[in-house]
C-alpha cells in the first residue's frame, strides 16, 4: 500500500541514521588539516596562479610578439 | 591571539557571537580555524555520513570539506549567508563531487554495514549493538531510496529530514530559492513513495 505524504515524512525523521560519536577521529584530521595547509602554502606562487589568466597572458604575448613583427615588417618596406 | 584564547579555541569554550572573532583570526593564522573545526565538524561528518553511507569515504569528504574551507576562507563574508551554511555547501558539493567521480556506485557496493564487530562484553552492550545494527538496517533501507532520487533532490531531502534544517536555510546552503527548495522536496517525496 502506497504511503502518503505525512507517513513518508514521519519515516525519514525516524529513521534516520543518529549522530555517530566522530571524536576520535577529530584529532588526526585536524593534525592533517594542518599539514596539508603548510604544504600548500610551500608551493611556489607560479603554480597558484588560475589557468585562465595564464591563457590570457599568452594571448597578450602572442599579440603583442604579433604588432612587433608587423612593425618590423612595416619598417623593411 | 593569546594563549588562553587558542585553549579556548581547542576546547570549544566561547560564546556564539565569538564566531566572527574566530573567522577573523583563522583568515590571518590557520591554527586559529580550529574553533570553527571543532564547533563544526560532528556536524558536517554526520551530514555526510548520512549522505553516503560509507565510513571510511565520510571521513576523507570531511577533511576535503575543511581543507578547502581553511584554503577559500579569505572568499568568505558576512553577507547573509552564516558560517554553518556555507560549510554545508562545501560539504554538498564534494558529496556531489564523489558521486559524479564514481556514478553513485560506492555505499551499496562497498559496506555492508557502518559498525565495528561487537566484542560480546556483556548482555546490555550485546542488546544496545543489536538495536544499533537494527536502526542501521532500517536507515540502509531510506538510504537507498534516497539514493534513487536526482542529486539535487538528495540534497533537499537530507538536509530537511536527516539534518533538520529549515526551508530557509537549504535554500542559503544550496543557493536556490525557497521556491525551489520546496519543490525539491515536494517531487522527492513523491519519487519515494513509489519506493518506500
Amino acid at each position: 500500500m502506497t504511503k502518503n505524504i505525512e507517513e513518508i515524512e514521519q519515516l525519514l525523521r525516524e529513521k534516520k541514521l543518529p549522530d555517530q560519536d566522530a571524536g576520535y577521529i577529530r584529532n588526526q584530521l585536524w593534525q592533517k588539516i594542518l599539514e596539508e595547509n603548510r604544504k600548500r602554502k610551500k608551493t611556489s606562487p607560479l603554480f597558484r596562479i588560475r589557468p585562465w589568466i595564464w591563457t590570457l597572458a599568452s594571448l597578450i604575448v602572442l599579440a603583442v610578439s604579433l604588432f612587433i613583427m608587423w612593425l618590423i615588417h612595416g619598417s623593411f618596406q | 591571539m593569546t594563549r588562553s584564547e587558542a585553549e579556548r579555541a581547542e576546547s570549544g569554550q566561547t560564546g556564539p557571537d565569538d564566531e566572527p572573532a574566530w573567522i577573523q583570526a583563522a583568515k590571518k593564522d590557520p591554527e586559529s580555524f580550529q574553533y570553527l573545526f571543532n564547533k563544526y565538524h560532528d556536524q558536517i561528518y554526520n551530514f555526510v555520513l548520512r549522505r553516503i553511507y560509507h565510513r571510511e569515504m565520510a571521513q576523507d569528504i570531511t577533511a576535503n570539506t575543511f581543507m578547502k574551507a581553511l584554503e577559500k576562507l579569505h572568499q568568505f563574508q558576512y553577507k547573509g549567508i552564516p558560517f554553518s551554511s556555507w560549510l554545508y555547501r562545501i560539504a554538498v558539493n564534494e558529496v556531489n563531487l564523489v558521486y559524479r567521480k564514481r556514478k553513485r556506485s560506492i555505499a551499496l557496493t562497498e559496506q555492508r554495514s557502518l559498525h565495528l564487530a561487537h566484542d560480546g562484553a556483556t548482555d546490555d552492550s550485546l542488546i544496545q549493538h543489536e538495536n544499533e545494527m537494527e536502526t542501521e538496517a532500517q536507515f540502509k533501507k531510506i538510504h537507498e531510496a534516497v539514493m534513487q532520487l536526482k542529486p539535487k533532490y538528495q540534497d533537499a531531502i537530507s538536509l530537511r529530514y536527516f539534518e533538520e534544517k529549515s526551508i530557509r536555510e537549504i535554500a542559503e546552503i544550496l543557493g536556490i530559492s525557497e521556491n525551489t527548495v520546496k519543490t525539491h522536496i515536494r517531487r522527492a517525496l513523491q519519487n519515494l513513495r513509489n519506493v518506500l
